[in-house]
């Protein structure tokens, strides 16, 4: 395999890994439904 | 009194209510084979579960719900219990049945939640466990004579062992409404409730008595949220109220003792006794609950569980470490040469391999806590604790969520739920993080490791259980500083903690939480640990440094080493030159720069620009940073470890690399000084992301966690700062 076809195949690795952490790191901030209840301070999401 | 209907075109749904502890989710994993969390210690579920289950009757949705002792929520979990119970969460359907989950060993405070959910007017079915352990105390339960007693079907049930499952779901489409009792309420109580049940409108007649009786006991919210508010219904419960403390009745307190007479009445009425004598518990208890012997035996149970992880597990943990090193010689071999090779071999190997190594490791740890955990021990060391968090101004009921931290931050953090008072709440999700999670464990494997090979396992496992004291230390110092901040007073609330009975682990259970949480950690290291791997390896891999600046750099190796040549100088010239085109393309790669940037801060710590590169990695998941070391140290040295005498035996790849790694001057970057400071960092710093978003999310805002981060990580700097400086002085770095 030639080194410019492997500079590719590892520029694409390298994007798709970014992406999958970006999604999970907003996907963790991001709000989301919490299960509190009255007092619970989660109910602010 | 009906049995329940099954409602056209969906299934019934049942709660599980009882006391925490009672053994809910046993029983609801036991229904629906779901495999929730189950401990043998209250507080456990503190968020609703549900599954679905093939009952006789058709399809049954069971929800799980956190374990109340009361329907007058206390804290949040327990309006959790109420909120649903009394159909009030607009994401559950109020439920057709209730399956009351009754402890026969504490049969009397079981009773109590029953009276209160056979108000609520619903379909009841009660489940009645710890049967054995009733009968083993001398003191059965007829189980036939508290069904006629309650007027609703008992089903002695077996959770973990399935007996009596069958029995229930058969039972589940037979619950019928339970008769409310007549309770024994002072004359005066009665004639009030009446008075007050005028003012309410919105309730059917037969429920307005009720209703007005348990406002008068101090009940609120859930199915009272609208009778409550309603003017008419406040000006008249103020009346009442104040006719009834004219009078010196206590309105809560008669309601309480008026449902223990009439549950002493049916306990009577039910329960066998026959003398017995101290129980095994009991014994067992007078040495594990003693303030002395019991704190004596807890430390020593974990040195000897710290012990075990370095003296018997090692060898495996050579073993994986065997695997990955062939793993990468292989594929190195198989592909050629260039940046996709670098990649599979420098970055996702190295990386993802230095994490996995451990594994063996971490595996027992879950092992060892989750049989301590379900052989009934957890929760007296709860108990013995209390006193302890007391102390700190922490309340006792902490300690569990404490103890969650020891695994992760996060479930630690949202176990702060059973916790009544918003303060001591607050409190306990600000020193969680101390606790040392799983994810430090690696980190602290491979520096205690690395600079304690040499020592005994004992030696070895009392710096582990420093690690863990330090965190615990620096968690209590937190809380007193905390307490003694507070402006406000407030007295201090009695923890209340059902001790389980002791009992042998459960083999399948105590497998397959180990599984879980092992397979968890392997989850995290093939995902997480796999993507950051691949951009640190990217950060350490370019841009590529010109290739003039690489050939200078392995020109000065070889002078310097043909200036004093060893025995063999050619071998000597080619390692010098590989090692010094490495560390030439290392410092000019992202990594590398951001290192250098951020020296300045980190030196006065012990820790070279390399470590610094770790620690940021690190910032994403503490376990990052054995990841990021391994890949800095393959792209920096690439020939590091090929050679078989240089690894010596028990010894890792990873580790003789930190141990031959040199600084310009020509020290050693690693010396054991560094490697308490570097110890002492990860102890203290707050450094996972995830833990700080599930903080904001728990306490509403941006404000707790961002104090938690700069005090976390100031504090590290500080006694970090204090062990390297003043170590360098005595010792000479």
């Amino acid at each position: 395999m030639s080194h410019a076809v492997q500079t590719v195949i590892v520029a694409l690795i390298v994007a798709g890994a970014a992406a999958l952490l970006s999604w999970r790191v907003f996907g963790l901030f991001a709000p989301r439904r919490a299960s509190g209840c009255g007092s619970c301070p989660a109910k602010k999401d | 009194m009906n049995a329940v209907a099954a409602p056209a075109g969906r299934p019934l749904v049942v709660a599980l209510a009882g006391n925490p502890n009672a053994g809910k989710t046993t029983l609801f994993n036991a229904l629906t084979g779901l495999r929730q969390k189950v401990a043998n210690y209250p507080g456990v579920t503190v968020e609703k579960k549900s599954g679905r289950c093939h009952a006789p009757g058709g399809d049954v949705d069971v929800i799980d719900l956190p374990g109340a002792y009361s329907l007058v929520a206390n804290s949040p979990d327990e309006a959790v219990t109420a909120a649903i119970l009394t159909g009030q969460r607009a994401d559950t359907p109020a439920p057709d049945a209730i399956v009351a989950v009754v402890d026969a060993s504490n049969l009397s405070r079981n009773l109590f939640l029953v009276s209160q959910l056979i108000e609520l007017g619903r379909p009841l079915v009660i489940a009645l466990t710890m049967v054995d352990v009733a009968a083993r105390r001398g003191q059965p339960i007829d189980a036939p004579a508290l069904a006629r007693a309650l007027g609703v079907p008992v089903v002695p049930v077996t959770g973990h062992r399935r007996h009596g499952v069958d029995r229930l779901l058969v039972a589940l489409h037979q619950a019928v409404v339970a008769p409310t009792p007549v309770w024994p309420l002072p004359e005066a109580l009665w004639e009030e409730a009446h008075e007050l049940s005028r003012s309410i409108a919105d309730l059917p007649e037969p429920l307005r008595v009720a209703a007005a009786r348990r406002l008068l006991a101090g009940e609120s919210g859930g199915d009272l949220a609208a009778v409550e508010r309603q003017p008419a219904v406040v000006a008249a419960l103020a009346r009442s109220r104040a006719r009834l403390h004219n009078l010196g009745i206590d309105a809560m307190q008669a309601d309480i003792e008026a449902r223990y007479r009439w549950i002493d009445g049916v306990v009577g009425g039910v329960r066998g006794e026959r003398p017995v004598g101290r129980t095994l518990s009991e014994r067992v208890d007078a040495v594990l609950l003693h303030p002395v012997a019991g704190l004596g035996v807890f430390a020593l149970i974990m040195f000897a569980l710290f012990m075990t992880l370095f003296a018997y597990v090692g060898p495996l943990v050579d073993g994986i470490d065997a695997i990955v090193g062939w793993l990468q010689a292989e594929v190195g071999d198989a592909m050629s040469a260039g940046p996709l090779r670098d990649l599979v071999v420098d970055g996702v190997i190295a990386g993802v391999g230095s994490v996995i190594v451990f594994v063996p490791q971490i595996a027992l740890l879950y092992l060892f806590l989750a049989a301590l955990e379900d052989s009934g021990y957890l929760a007296r060391a709860a108990f013995l604790m209390d006193r302890v968090l007391a102390g700190v101004g922490l309340h006792g009921k902490s300690f569990i969520p404490l103890l969650s931290s020891f695994a992760c931050a996060i479930p630690g953090i949202m176990a702060a739920r059973t916790i009544e008072r918003a303060r001591d709440r607050l409190a306990t999700i600000l020193v969680a993080p101390f606790m040392s999670c799983s994810a430090r464990l690696p980190v602290y494997l491979l520096v205690i490791g690395a600079f304690l090979a040499g020592q005994s396992a004992w030696i070895q496992a009392l710096a582990m259980l420093g690690c863990y004291v330090l965190g615990i230390l620096a968690a209590v110092g937190t809380a007193l500083a905390f307490k003694l901040m507070g402006a406000k007073r407030e007295r201090a609330q009695a923890f209340v903690l059902e001790l389980p009975t002791y009992k042998a682990p459960q083999p399948s259970l105590v497998a397959r939480q180990m599984w879980t949480n092992t397979a968890q950690f392997l989850t995290k290291a093939g995902t997480t640990i796999f993507c950051l791997s691949v951009l640190l390896w990217a950060m350490a891999y370019y841009p590529r440094a010109p290739q003039e600046r690489v050939d200078a750099a392995m020109a000065r190796a070889e002078a310097e080493v043909r200036a004093s040549p060893p025995a063999d100088v050619d071998a000597a010239v080619e390692r010098a030159r590989e090692h010094a085109a490495g560390h030439a393309q290392l410092e000019h790669s992202v990594a590398g720069r951001i290192g250098h940037a951020i020296e300045p801060v980190i030196a006065p710590l012990g820790f070279e620009w390399k470590i610094g590169v770790g620690l940021i990695g690190a910032f994403a998941a503490r376990e990052v940073f054995n990841a990021t070391l391994g890949i800095i140290y393959a792209v920096g040295d690439p020939g590091a470890g090929d050679d078989d005498d240089e690894i010596a035996a028990n010894e890792d790849r990873l580790v003789t690399a930190l141990r031959a790694d040199r600084r310009d001057d020509g020290s050693p970057v690693w010396t054991p000084l560094v490697a308490v400071s570097l110890l002492a960092w990860f102890v203290l710093a707050m450094q996972c992301i995830s833990t700080t978003a599930v903080v904001r999310r728990e306490t509403g805002g941006w404000t707790v966690p961002l104090i938690q981060l700069a005090y976390m990580n100031a504090l590290a700097w500080a006694v970090c700062f204090a062990i390297y400086q003043v170590g360098s002085r005595i010792w000479g770095g």
